[in-house]
């Protein structure tokens, strides 16, 4: 049984209100190799953090921000989702593992939905880590 | 194509914001008669329908608890155009809640990107 | 010290009740809100398209207005109660028993009018609990109350234009009303009649007032929108269709008619309320003058100064700042700032590049979209590096 690769969540402070699920690390209760950066707005979030991320070796990255239409400061969510999808710059590089990065769009309300939506990406990346073997990078090397 | 009851009720609302545009609309505008202009009559004597659909308009204003409805507290001088109005309300509404039901993105609240290959 | 504290808690004990009573307030709307996204999905929501939905009624009143004023003619004779008596009350009545969905078309122009006094209330009061109208977003705010007063005055003058009864009760009161004001009272009362006594010129200038008003509300929509990028001005067609179908249903359900003509020599008292308008006739009715208008200039004074009133319940802004030596000029934090809060400036002469960006600190909102905007680092919040969330995302992952 592999240890768990470390998932790292980008949230921002107004999206599902993860704070009663977190313990002291800042991971969640729940899913401990899944820990979570706060950002003021999803939109602040670079996708160079999200490569940083999985170059270092993460299982994966979930980006978390408010409902797509309410975000708090207009247009964070949508941006953010324009830079992954590669509809807006800057974007995530090529060589970046598209299966192990999920965007998550919830009010502050949904934080089970967000647990659950959490411990099926967790699943889900342990099984390509399997599958693959976890000797590869989810960043290919040039 | 038709893969589950949303489907249905899709084709539903199709047909029925295209019966309350294609008859319901203009059966009001007509004063509730078969009395098409002129050049709508000589159109559908060519395609020999004349005689069918006048009948059927002709009958729709024979249902006495629809033309209840429509009379309603409302004036006789213009009572076809508050029944427009209100068939206009019924179609628009159709085809808006057909609209929603075939653009509405289930996946709203979640973004997977493409694994490139 | 013991007085210190005490004045604290004194103080504080309204503030903590106001601040409890938002929370709760955004809290139900986020839950009606949810309701609504599980059952039509966030694309069709229009809870989030609050600013639109007005909006989206003002061009069906500009339309069915444009219909109205070709065959409405602004005068008030009535001397010769003759056949061919032409004044705005028989083209009222013209346009709503002759004219081919003539009647259709005043009351979608009426109830368009109703609908949009709702629609900007649950936009005031959804930008007001969810906290959307402070610090940076002052001039909407500020903006849409100048606004909404407009839309009042504008609908007003629409009721003086039928010139039936209730035309010329509305119109004497708003003359009383005038006149318990002092130094402006008369010039006021001058302007709105055109003149000392009620005439022909009295309803060509509340049709001047009527169609003016309503389109200097695009120069103040101007203002409303100038703070934001790609304002959301449009819901979606499905939505659209729904406003349009509540407005012919309401057309359907409760037909408008005019009352009597308006006699100058006769006095009449009664009308029929519109609790969208005349709200304030209701108030004057039932309040001495002076009352009244202390009433409604401290609402409009409260109303205004709102941003202003609450403050501490969120942390100072602290503006976002341009690292000058690593901007390339490239525009994209400026593209993508959600409150044109970034101006490209041209690049001193020596400089690699041709823009520079720089911050307008006023209108920054402090969310960081500009960082996540930058692929050369070149932009920063001051309180929170982008270098320094990296650093902890890497050592949170090497920490296994």
């Amino acid at each position: 049984m592999t240890a768990g690769k470390t998932v790292i969540t980008l949230i921002c402070e107004r999206a599902a209100d993860l704070n009663s699920l977190l313990d002291q690390k800042g991971s969640l209760s729940d899913l401990p190799d899944v820990h979570v950066v706060k950002f003021p707005c999803s939109g602040m979030i670079q996708p160079l953090m999200i490569e940083a991320a999985l170059k270092a070796g993460a299982g994966g990255v979930i980006v978390c921000g408010c409902q797509i239409g309410d975000c708090f400061y207009r247009e964070g969510n949508k941006m953010i989702k324009e830079r992954l999808l590669g509809e807006r710059p800057p974007g995530l590089k090529k060589t970046v593992d598209r299966r192990r990065v999920m965007a998550l769009w919830l009010s502050r309300r949904q934080k089970e939905r967000f647990l659950t939506e959490a411990r099926e990406f967790v699943v889900q990346m342990k099984k390509i880590d399997e599958l693959e073997g976890s000797a590869q990078p989810a960043v290919a090397s040039k | 194509m038709i893969k589950g009851p949303k489907d249905i009720l899709i084709l539903i609302l199709a047909a029925l914001t295209l019966i309350v545009s294609l008859i319901f609309l203009p059966w009001s505008e007509l004063g509730f008669s078969g009395n098409f202009p002129g050049w709508l009559s000589g159109i559908m004597q060519h395609l020999g329908v004349a005689g069918f659909v006048e009948a059927k308009f002709n009958g729709l204003a024979q249902h006495h608890q629809l033309m209840e409805l429509i009379k309603s507290d409302h004036a006789p001088d213009n009572l076809n155009d508050y029944a427009y109005a209100l068939f206009l309300f019924l179609a628009m509404t159709a085809a808006a809640i057909a609209i929603v039901l075939i653009g509405k993105e289930d996946n709203s609240e979640k973004t997977v990107l493409q694994a490139k290959k | 010290m013991t007085s210190s504290v005490k004045n604290e808690t004194n103080s504080s004990w309204w503030k903590d009740l106001y601040n409890r009573f938002i929370a709760g307030a955004n809290k139900a709307t986020l839950a009606i809100e949810d309701g609504i996204n599980a059952l039509i999905t966030s694309k069709y929501n229009p809870l989030y398209y609050h600013g639109a939905l007005p909006q989206f009624y003002l061009w069906v009143l500009f339309l069915s207005g444009l219909l109205l004023f070709a065959y409405y003619i602004p005068t008030i004779d009535n001397a010769y109660f003759s056949q061919k008596l032409i004044n705005a009350w028989t083209s009222v009545q013209y346009i709503t028993d002759t004219l081919p969905f003539g009647a259709v078309i005043r009351g979608i122009h009426r109830y368009s009018g109703d609908a949009m006094v709702i629609f900007i209330f649950l936009h005031a009061i959804r930008v007001w609990f969810t906290d959307r109208y402070r610090q940076y977003r002052w001039v909407q705010w500020v903006s849409g109350v100048v606004l909404l007063l407009m839309v009042l005055f504008i609908g007003q003058t629409g009721y003086y234009l039928v010139w039936d009864e209730r035309s010329l009760v509305l119109t004497r009161m708003t003359v009383s009303a005038f006149d318990a004001l002092p130094l402006i009272g008369e010039p006021l009362k001058a302007w709105f009649l055109n003149g000392s006594t009620i005439t022909n010129l009295t309803l060509s200038n509340f049709l001047f007032i009527h169609i003016g008003l309503s389109f200097a509300l695009l120069f103040v929509l101007w203002l409303h929108y100038v703070r934001m990028t790609r304002p959301v001005l449009t819901p979606p067609p499905a939505v659209n269709f729904i406003l349009v179908g509540i407005i012919l249903l309401v057309v359907y359900l409760a037909p408008i008619t005019s009352g009597r003509m308006a006699n100058l020599n006769s006095q009449p008292n009664a009308y029929d309320m519109d609790w969208f308008f005349l709200w304030n006739y209701w108030l004057m009715a039932h309040m001495p003058l002076a009352l009244f208008w202390l009433l409604m200039i401290a609402a409009a004074v409260i109303a205004t100064v709102l941003p202003w009133l609450v403050k501490n319940v969120s942390p100072p802004v602290i503006p976002a700042e341009v690292v000058i030596d690593k901007c390339t000029g490239c525009s994209l934090c400026y593209r993508d700032c959600p409150y044109q809060a970034i101006e490209m400036v041209p690049a001193p002469a020596g400089s690699r590049f041709k823009l520079l960006a720089t911050v307008k600190t006023a209108r920054c909102s402090a969310c960081g979209l500009c960082v996540g905007a930058c692929a050369f680092d070149a932009i920063d919040l001051p309180q929170l590096l982008d270098t320094t969330v990296t650093a902890q995302i890497k050592s949170l992952v090497e920490a296994k």
